[in-house]
């Protein structure tokens, strides 16, 4: 009894298969059906081998070439079984390619860019980086565009064809950086006394690394002050939290030694002979 | 050793300990533990035991913990940071071609708090001590370390019994045809277990042998604890955070040629 049902269903499927429009479509759900489900296991599989052994962005590329790849199958072999003939077809996308073309310009362009962004590596997924006013950490690299995401939580679409033509500035690419601070202190001050207390206050805190050592520069007189550079090394995921106890405590400490640092001021000189007045030798600077 | 042993906790109460500069309060109600510390940056050698009777400050930032069960007893285990820490001696060291010294180094110890008696929870690891980041590589590569201000000694006499403190031996031996400037040295404290032995606190021992090429130094970890020899008894108190059995080759002296760059 089994065997004549099994046998009556074959009969009815391949004669369902064979039978004119109700065959076409079940041919074409059918081949839907294998296809689809098969590009997409394919595509997690080798998209996930591609991933572990070269990068994330190749193995995205990966996944999303196979998935439109098998999508392009689907819709040429629909086309064949609903009897258009492939070769006009492909006649006349060659006039709509042109037109396609010369509409698609920046879209290919946003591509190869792409491509090219990928295979150089300027950054990765993860990294801060700078482009003209945006700053923000890069959630995805696409084929068209580089997602950013800027610390005051917007998403910032950056064209790949933006990002190849200008200046771009990975500020995460390197695992140490250096925070520059410009100081003016009085002209009063000792300068070996602010170079020492500078250097106890780096070696103090937890975040400022030790080496490469802190740099201290005497690095000229201002106008009415002595200049310091002062620029401390750091991990480049303690940014934040050496600026929230760096310079609190250099206040405090600055504070606690009577190191003044230097106001805006102008020495006014009365009289026709300045330098003969006594109230100008005792009030210059200098 | 006090420190160390597990300890019953009693409940609606704070118990307070002091292991050098590091000051613990823990109050446990039921299954619930809270924790809070401080640290006294002078006090290097003091160990106060567990005592109630403790006046706690106002302004302490209490962590809270819940724990399965309402065991009560608490233990401290002491643990070596989780970075490598870079040492120096008191002053640079040359070592020509073949020969080799001793070192003691004195690391300042985490301390984990953990929970229970047949199978004990981790509830945190709170660092004696501060330290200090340093950086072990040039500009664009190398590996976050933590920076001792101590520096290493040639003889474990000169170095402080302090209850917060585990004593590391380092053998070094310069193995290349270049002569070896010993001026910081990093030692990878997570391969480290810590073990007590006459009064103190110690680490296993750790074999540098500088090397040509730039596989960088060949170290060793002894997996024995160091005065298994028995002439002094010797209690393991905890396990490395990442034990090795076998030689790695690590970059581990730092080249001062590398940061001259403005």
């Amino acid at each position: 009894m089994n065997h004549m049902l099994i046998q009556i269903a074959q009969i009815d499927l391949l004669e369902l298969w064979k039978s004119g429009d109700l065959g076409i479509a079940v041919r074409l759900v059918a081949l839907t059906l294998a296809i689809l489900p098969l590009s997409f296991v394919l595509s997690s599989v080798f998209g996930r081998f591609v991933k572990k052994h070269f990068s994330e962005q190749w193995g995205m590329l990966t996944r999303k070439g196979i998935r439109y790849t098998a999508v392009l199958l689907v819709a040429i072999m629909a086309m064949n079984e609903l009897g258009f003939k492939l070769t006009a077809l492909l006649g006349a996308a060659g006039v709509l390619g042109v037109a396609i073309g010369f509409a698609s310009q920046t879209s290919f362009s946003n591509i190869i860019s792409g491509l090219f962004l990928i295979s150089e590596k300027p950054f990765a997924v993860g990294d801060v980086i700078q482009v003209g006013a945006t700053v923000g950490t890069v959630m995805s690299i696409d084929l068209l565009s580089v997602k950013v995401r800027t610390f005051d939580n917007k998403l910032i679409r950056l064209p790949n064809e933006t990002l190849i033509k200008t200046e771009l500035t990975n500020i995460t690419g390197f695992p140490i950086r250096r925070h520059d601070m410009t100081l003016n202190f009085s002209l009063d001050e000792d300068p070996e006394r602010i170079v020492k207390l500078l250097k106890e206050i780096a070696a103090d805190n937890p975040f400022a690394l030790d080496e490469p050592e802190p740099i201290i520069l005497f690095t000229e007189f201002g106008e009415y002050s002595q200049r310091f550079l002062f620029a401390v090394w750091f991990a480049k995921a303690d940014f934040l939290k050496l600026r929230q106890t760096l310079l609190p405590e250099l206040k405090k400490r600055l504070t606690t030694e009577g190191i003044k640092i230097a106001q805006p001021t102008r020495v006014l000189i009365a009289g026709s002979d300045p330098l003969g007045s006594p109230a100008a030798e005792s009030s210059s600077p200098y | 050793m006090q420190a160390w042993q597990p300890q019953q906790i009693p409940e609606d109460s704070i118990t307070h300990w002091q292991i050098g500069p590091l000051k613990i309060w823990i109050k446990r109600l039921g299954n619930e533990w809270q924790i809070a510390y401080q640290r006294e940056v002078e006090a290097e050698e003091v160990l106060i035991p567990a005592s109630t009777d403790v006046p706690v400050p106002e302004n302490l930032g209490w962590t809270r913990w819940v724990t399965a069960g309402g065991d009560d007893t608490l233990k401290f285990v002491p643990v070596m940071p989780d970075r490598p820490v870079i040492v120096r001696p008191e002053s640079p060291m040359r070592f020509p071609t073949g020969t080799d010294a001793v070192f003691y180094a004195s690391v300042p110890i985490w301390i984990r708090v953990t929970v229970g008696k047949e199978h004990p929870v981790t509830l945190c690891e709170i660092p004696s001590v501060v330290l200090s980041n340093t950086w072990l590589g040039d500009q664009m590569q190398g590996e976050l370390c933590y920076s001792m201000r101590t520096s290493a000694r040639r003889s474990i006499a000169s170095i402080p019994i302090r209850p917060h403190r585990a004593s590391s031996t380092v053998l070094i031996h310069n193995d290349a045809e270049a002569e070896l400037e010993f001026t910081r040295l990093s030692i990878r404290v997570q391969h480290l277990n810590i073990y007590w032995m006459d009064n103190r606190l110690w680490s296993n021992k750790v074999h540098v042998v500088f090397q040509d090429g730039e596989n960088g130094a060949k170290l060793d970890y002894e997996s024995k604890a160091p005065g298994s020899d028995g002439a002094v008894p010797v209690s393991q108190m905890s396990t490395a955070r990442e034990p090795i059995k076998k030689s790695i080759f690590r970059k581990t002296f730092l080249d001062l040629k590398e940061f001259t760059t403005y």
